[in-house]
């Protein structure tokens, strides 16, 4: 039998999609719905004073007003879910219970929820709550913060310090023959997926105790009914979450858990199924947001090119209530060969929305100020770009020493070059010119840490020879549903027609959120795990079957192939999975698997790497910078299916690009007030903006990663976008630009 | 959203007749600029009174010009052969605006009133004059890089968000009205006005002034627009600018120029009009104009950059329409009338 | 309906008998859509009301005959992957629950629920091939209740509920007549009296259905008169309403500020149709008015009446997917397949002048579909297949 992993399968849930009839979380048809609208803060700090719920609660159809002072009591936030911290500097979500007290920190939190029969009445009565407050001054800037702190780890992860300091920098950095430093700052970014956040929240009495069935936009039902159960001071088996579908994260739904909680308290008060979904203003509140850094980026290098120092300290911030902080190292901590290496996050509390991880957190800016410095160097140096980092190429890890479990990041930087045209362009800045439109080739090093993490899975068996493999991870695009069909396929030697893939159900058997690049390397072998284990079960069916042709035979005597369990040393001798099951009265087999990562970790340092380049054209006149081509190649192990890791590609990087060139939500720097909030100001990029993308792969596997070989590829693309971009406007213009994002008012001249 | 009653209207007097002695009442036709701010609780109406089936939906022919129903979609003006042959700021204003869905939507009589897309103005939980008189200007001190070069005053800096309404600037169009004291008609240039001290108030048309039609005075010349936006399209200008041009033999016989972004109404530059004015075409002299027309601008604090991006855009629209550049546009923008992507039309 | 039902009731409570029992560990032998049988049969008229059911295989590789002397549940639905389908194991289970074990054993109830391919031998069996379609079957094997649903349409909760009402063994005889009207639903001659057990079979399973609306097996035919939404009237000022839509004509009654995008997705639950900003910015809730893209969430729901409106629900016939849906699929045309519904109908509507536009067109007309995937590239390549095909 062909292995269906690797091959670009369809997406099995593609009829469903374009159908319009995969279910997403707002959509559920759930009997007796009420509706919840948000009352949120005008102001980003103080408290409240009063809150008048009389007028809301006079307006028709109008059930309930939660607010600080009635709404149902939470436990604190725990300190740590599954591994990850959750409070405390460093850790990664906002710690704050809503609707327990009358402070605020942030303009637009939730204070009060108003539930409705019907959405236009709970929206309306929403507008009649009238909130007075105890205003102080917000503070709002870096310049402004008075709680500044210096976080040890990035979510508490101990391969994750944020302070660190390798040989002697500073020392290096004066005696370097060539150095620069230079600041870079970027703008707050805002995931905004297409679809809202959203919870449906219904409560219902069993063996006398309260149950919680939860739909909710979340790609970590795990996390969610952990910190919803003890939230609310539930058995965990009492809260029941589903997500089969997301429309998108990019790093939000995972880790804000005020909807949710807000969802189930309002529907605990009205005593019946209450909806909220999230208006897109909200999204820029209570959804997390990437925030905004100022980087400082000194290198100092040998007149060859070689780096021999590497400092990078980056300011950011984060809300009252959250210590998440933007690891703008994690490039620079691992990409070049530099014996003296350091970086340092400074953390600023502000009366900000929190923030949390979005698309390559951490790689994408810091990435990006790196490799624009890298950029900045090799014009010094006039060096090619490509070729100062050939000169620095990293052979292992430079902070960790350890090697890598895969590197071919010479392949990619070859086959960018040729597909963009490398030595033909000019090289020299603002060389080249098609009318209206400066022309600049530019490029940069991409990358993404290969995680992997714990997870379990189970594998049944059905007595008409077909299987349902099951974990509780998500689908939001990344195709897993399809991925981990094919994978299970292999894993059970059934054509991929014969089994399905189920997830997105807290039911299911344990899986981390879905993120961090992760999911294919830590579902995909739990899947194997499980399996395998059926298998093994089955064989043992078999084999003590005295009616079976594998009567008496041992396990290793035994393999599965297309659906049938064959005698390795006689293929003759073989029986179908149903049959098998049928003679022994089985409707069904199952058996569970789990898999996590081992002392390979120990041993090698695990990363996706690639190149990116670009061609633009900018118009200096009109400021206008566009997109005229891009490629990207990458080294991301083994594909599990070429079709949709191309789309995931394609929408990394275009995420990049909207980095680059257009997305930034602004704050009144007096109220705090967010002055982009909606879809027309907040630009993502739209389908004009989005050139041909070209996307290769080295397809070569992770011998150490897994037994699959496949690194995560849900990043990379967007990690070197940014620079590549910001480096071909210099080569366009020969002007420098250090400020994300690379709006038409920074470029326009004369 | 805040309820309110619906009545649907068949003839404009009937719709007067619904909207002029209700304070709270307005017209509504497409809505998508109407029902947005609504959602957002900017406009609250107490009575809307729906105008598509009034039969204001046809382009004739008008003494050597064209009038455009009030009810004509975005797209059917736009795709219209006539406008597009001889009002192509039209067309290209048009299509430069929103998106596919938006133009088939929208109608040529509520396109120039859309309201400001000023943030402030936006967001009831801030201070702006415009939505609530007299609660102050939060946009003068605040993020103010979409807001107004010209003839803003300390009660407003907001800008106009037409595209549509620059190219009928600089084309001089008429706007039919009809209200509770009968029919009028308003030139385009006076349809917006100022804010001064009461920026409430975004034009001259008085409560239950219905627009009836939009008409293009004969035009023989060359007429073009251009815009610059932060995404390549579905965005609002930061800056635009329409030129309609008429020669004479070499010589420009008569030159009209107005900018979009830049102040609370299409922005109409005599002074650079008046330098254009018999001169032969050339960059330098459409330097010139350009710096003429900006002379005066007074920036805030985040959109001085709109003083270089105008300037160099006026130039190259002049350049553009006089023929001495070709149609190019910013980078990245789409030009072709076919565009519009709209079906069956 | 409502008046038959509290509209409130969640399933537990309305068989009117919630109260504790252990969820058992239940074994994977809940059974999901699309096994193949291996019993062959031609195609047959429609079971009656009434009547022994044949005898055939189930996909737990027991026969239906062995199954007598417990009521029996079939699901019959397309050969359709619906991911739904993980939660209705668990939803499931977790009824148990919710129900008094009583007469009816935990497992037997579950083992008793059986979904079915509708292309497959059993649907010719019991009548209903190519339909979806919910039987179901009494202690003695006999017919007592049976819904089927036109492609396209969809269960509303109210329906079920009124359908499951006229089944309880202590129902009045009227109501069964209205729950017959309502549901689309065939119910045995005697009306209800059903034994409790079967009773508490059909509860348990339509209940799992009601969560899962949507998925392929729940199904219940959309009837003029059944439109309105499942809340009381509300106080303020409502205005009847007749959307026509995909073809059939809906009547609400809504207040005027209710835009069409939540008149579809909330008051008729056509959720294909998606929100993603609600305010004209990402066009997610595109829709055909009269032929044309529009967005439903700045259209007023009596702005829309006498228009022509078409949802994507309303582009595959049947089964067969639209040639631009179609497209979609094959060029990976999204990910997350959110804004894609928006996309479709834009690029549908686009496609209809058969004009042939290059990519750069293309990319201007379809700007206002916003898709944070950023499927782009691929959406263009599904664009320019359908125009030259």
């Amino acid at each position: 039998m062909v292995e269906a992993t690797g091959k670009p399968l369809e997406r099995v849930d593609g009829r469903l999609k374009v159908m319009g009839a995969a279910r997403f979380s707002a959509e559920w048809d759930v009997p007796g719905l009420a509706y919840g609208a948000i009352v949120s803060s005008n102001v980003a700090h103080g408290s409240v004073r009063a809150i008048d719920s009389a007028a809301a609660l006079r307006a028709p159809g109008v059930l309930a007003v939660l607010t600080h002072e009635n709404a149902p009591r939470l436990q604190p936030m725990p300190e740590k879910v599954n591994g990850s911290l959750f409070r405390g500097e460093g850790g990664i979500t906002e710690t704050r219970q809503p609707l327990q007290n009358a402070t605020v920190e942030y303009a637009g939190q939730p204070l009060a929820v108003v539930v409705a029969d019907t959405l236009e009445r709970a929206r309306h009565a929403a507008s009649l709550v009238r909130v007075t407050y105890d205003v102080r001054p917000p503070e709002l800037t870096l310049e402004a913060s008075t709680r500044r702190t210096l976080p040890e780890t990035f979510t508490g992860n101990q391969d994750e310090k944020l302070q660190v300091t390798v040989g002697d920098p500073k020392t290096a950095l004066a005696a370097a023959p060539v150095k620069l430093t230079r600041v870079y700052e970027s703008g707050i970014t805002h995931h905004n997926p297409i679809e809202q956040l959203a919870s449906i929240a219904r409560w219902e009495t069993r063996n006398g105790a309260e149950f919680l069935t939860l739909y909710d936009t979340t790609r970590g039902v795990e996390n969610l009914q952990e910190v919803v159960s003890s939230s609310l001071s539930l058995p965990k088996d009492n809260v029941y979450i589903i997500c089969p579908f997301i429309g998108g994260a990019f790093g939000s739904k995972g880790w804000m858990f005020a909807p949710p909680l807000l969802t189930a308290m309002a529907a605990r008060v009205v005593k019946r199924p209450v909806k909220i979904e999230w208006r897109r203003q909200d999204m820029f509140a209570v959804a997390g947001q990437r925030a905004a850094t100022r980087q400082t980026l000194s290198l100092g290098a040998a007149p060859d090119g070689r780096l021999t120092a590497l400092q990078h300290d980056t300011q950011t911030h984060s809300s009252q209530s959250s210590g998440y902080t933007e690891p703008c190292a994690r490039v620079s901590r691992m990409m070049y060969a530099v014996p003296n290496l350091g970086f340092a996050h400074q953390l600023h509390h502000l009366h900000l929305p929190s923030p949390c991880p979005m698309r390559g957190p951490g790689e994408t800016v810091g990435g990006w100020a790196l490799e624009c410095a890298m950029d900045e160097l090799a014009a010094e140096l006039n060096l090619d770009p490509v070729e100062l980092r050939l000169r620095n190429y990293a052979e292992k890890n430079p902070e960790t020493g350890k090697p890598w479990s895969s590197k071919h990041l010479r392949e990619c930087y070859a086959r960018g070059q040729e597909l963009i045209g490398w030595s033909k362009r000019n090289p020299k800045p603002r060389s080249m010119r098609e009318g209206n439109s400066l022309i600049g080739y530019g490029m940069a090093t991409t990358m993404y840490p290969a995680a992997r993490r714990p997870a379990a899975a189970k594998a049944t068996l059905f007595a008409d020879g077909r299987a349902l493999v099951q974990s509780a991870t998500h689908e939001m695009g990344n195709g897993a549903y399809t991925i981990f069909r094919q994978i299970s396929a292999d894993g059970l030697g059934l054509p991929v027609e014969q089994v399905r893939f189920e997830l997105g159900d807290s039911a299911l058997p344990a899986a981390p959120t879905s993120g961090g690049s992760a999911t294919t390397a830590t579902i995909g072998p739990a899947s194997l795990a499980a399996c395998r284990n059926v298998l093994a079960a089955l064989k043992q069916l078999a084999i003590r079957d005295a009616k079976s042709p594998l009567y008496g035979a041992t396990a290793d005597d035994l393999e599965a192939r297309d659906g049938r369990l064959v005698r390795k040393a006689n293929p003759a001798q073989a029986e179908d999975y149903g049959t098998i099951l049928r003679r022994a009265k089985l409707p069904s087999l199952e058996a569970s698997g789990e898999a996590k990562p081992g002392e390979e970790r120990e041993n090698y340092s695990f990363y996706s790497f690639g190149a990116i380049f670009v061609k633009v054209r900018v118009d200096e006149l009109t400021g206008t910078v566009r997109v005229d081509k891009l490629c990207a190649v990458l080294d991301v192990g083994r594909l599990m299916n070429p079709r949709t890791a191309h789309s995931q590609i394609i929408g990394g990087v275009a995420m990049g690009l909207g980095a680059a060139l257009m997305e930034e939500t602004q704050y009144d720097p007096r109220s705090g007030r967010a002055v982009v909030r909606n879809l027309a100001d907040y630009h993502v990029p739209s389908m004009a903006d989005t050139p041909d993308i070209q996307v290769e792969w080295l397809n070569i596997p992770d011998p150490h990663i897994s037994e699959l070989g496949a690194r995560g590829i849900g990043e990379i693309g967007c990690v070197g976008t940014p620079a590549a971009i910001t480096n071909a406007v210099y080569h366009a213009t020969g002007r420098r630009f250090r400020s994300l994002p690379l709006t038409p008012d920074k470029i326009v001249q004369g | 959203m805040h309820p309110f009653t619906y009545q649907r209207a068949t003839t404009p007097a009937q719709a007067v007749a619904a909207v002029a002695p209700a304070p709270g009442a307005a017209f509504v036709a497409g809505g998508t600029s109407q029902l947005d701010l609504m959602k957002e609780d900017v406009l609250r109406p107490s009575l809307l009174v729906d105008v598509t089936a009034l039969p204001l939906t046809t382009i004739s022919a008008l003494n050597g010009g064209l009038r455009l129903g009030a009810g004509v979609s975005n797209t059917a003006a736009a795709l219209h052969p006539e406008v597009a042959a001889r009002y192509p700021a039209v067309s290209e204003a048009l299509l430069a605006g929103a998106s596919t869905q938006i133009r088939n939507m929208a109608s040529l009589g509520g396109n120039p009133l859309q309201r400001t897309r000023c943030p402030y103005f936006r967001d009831p939980a801030q201070a702006c004059n415009k939505r609530e008189p007299g609660s102050g200007c939060a946009a003068l001190q605040g993020i103010n890089k979409v807001h107004a070069l010209f003839g803003a005053s300390n009660s407003c800096v907001a800008t106009h968000p037409s595209d549509l309404a620059v190219a009928l600037a600089a084309l001089d169009a008429q706007v039919q009205v009809t209200g509770p004291n009968g029919p009028r008609t308003i030139a385009f240039p006076d349809l917006h006005r100022l804010p001064g001290d009461t920026p409430q108030q975004d034009t001259t048309l008085a409560h239950g002034e219905l627009i009836t039609s939009i008409d293009l005075p004969a035009f023989t010349g060359r007429s073009h627009y251009l815009k610059v936006r932060e995404r390549a399209s579905y965005a609002f200008a930061l800056v635009s600018c329409a030129v309609a041009l008429e020669m004479e033999g070499q010589k420009i016989r008569r030159a009209r120029v107005a900018l979009g972004g830049v102040a609370h109404k299409p922005w109409r530059v005599p002074a650079a009009e008046a330098l254009l004015a018999g001169k032969k075409p050339s960059e330098k002299l459409f330097r010139a104009a350009a710096e003429a027309a900006f002379a005066d601008a007074k920036p805030l604090e985040h959109n001085a950059y709109k003083i270089p991006m105008g300037r160099n855009l006026m130039e190259r629209a002049l350049l553009e329409t006089s023929g001495l550049q070709p149609l190019q546009g910013p980078a990245g923008t789409a030009f072709a009338a076919s565009v519009g992507g709209v079906s069956g039309e | 309906m409502a008046t038959c039902y509290p509209p409130c009731a969640v399933p537990g409570s309305a068989a009117g008998r919630a109260r504790v029992a252990r969820s058992p560990h239940i074994p994977g032998c809940f059974a999901y859509a699309g096994l193949n049988l291996t019993c062959s049969m031609s195609d047959e008229p429609r079971l009656p009301l009434g009547e022994p059911a044949p005898d055939c295989l189930l996909p737990n590789g027991r026969y239906l005959h062995e199954l007598r002397g417990q009521p029996v549940l079939l699901a019959f639905a397309p050969e359709e992957w619906n991911p739904a389908h993980a939660h209705q194991s668990t939803i499931f289970t977790q009824l148990l629950g919710a129900f008094d074990a009583g007469s009816s054993a935990p497992e037997a109830v579950v083992s008793c629920w059986h979904s079915l391919s509708c292309h497959g031998p059993v649907a010719a069996q019991f009548g209903v091939a190519g339909q979806r379609a919910l039987l179901l079957l009494d202690e003695q094997g006999r017919l007592r209740w049976q819904t089927t649903i036109r492609p396209g349409h969809e269960l509303r909760t109210g329906q079920v509920l009124a359908a499951l009402e006229a089944l309880r063994p202590d129902a009045p005889a009227p109501c069964a007549a209205a729950g017959e009207a309502a549901a689309g639903a065939a119910l045995a001659p005697a009306g209800g009296g059903l034994s409790r057990r079967t009773f508490v079979t059909a509860t348990l399973a339509t209940a799992a259905l009601l969560l899962l609306v949507g998925a392929a097996e729940a199904a219940g035919p959309v009837s003029p008169t059944e439109t309105q939404p499942p809340m009381p009237a509300p106080e303020a000022a409502t205005v009847p309403v007749t959307l026509t839509i995909n073809g059939e004509a809906h009547r609400l009654e809504v207040e005027p500020r209710v835009v069409l995008l939540d008149a579809l997705r909330e008051n008729l639950h056509l959720t294909g149709t998606k929100k993603g900003c609600d305010h004209g910015q990402c066009g997610a809730c595109t829709v055909h008015l009269d032929g044309h893209s529009a967005l439903s969430c700045l259209t007023l729901a009596v702005m829309s009446e006498g228009r022509k409106i078409t949802t994507i629900e309303g582009l595959a016939q049947g089964e067969t997917l639209h040639p631009m849906q179609a497209a979609f699929v094959k060029h990976d045309a999204f990910q997350c397949g959110y804004c894609t519904p928006g996309q479709i109908m834009a690029a549908t509507a686009l496609v209809q002048d058969k004009q042939r536009r290059s990519a750069a067109e293309i990319r201007e007309a379809m700007s206002g579909n916003l898709c944070r995937c950023a499927a782009y590239p691929n959406i263009i390549a599904a664009i320019q297949e359908i125009q030259t095909a």
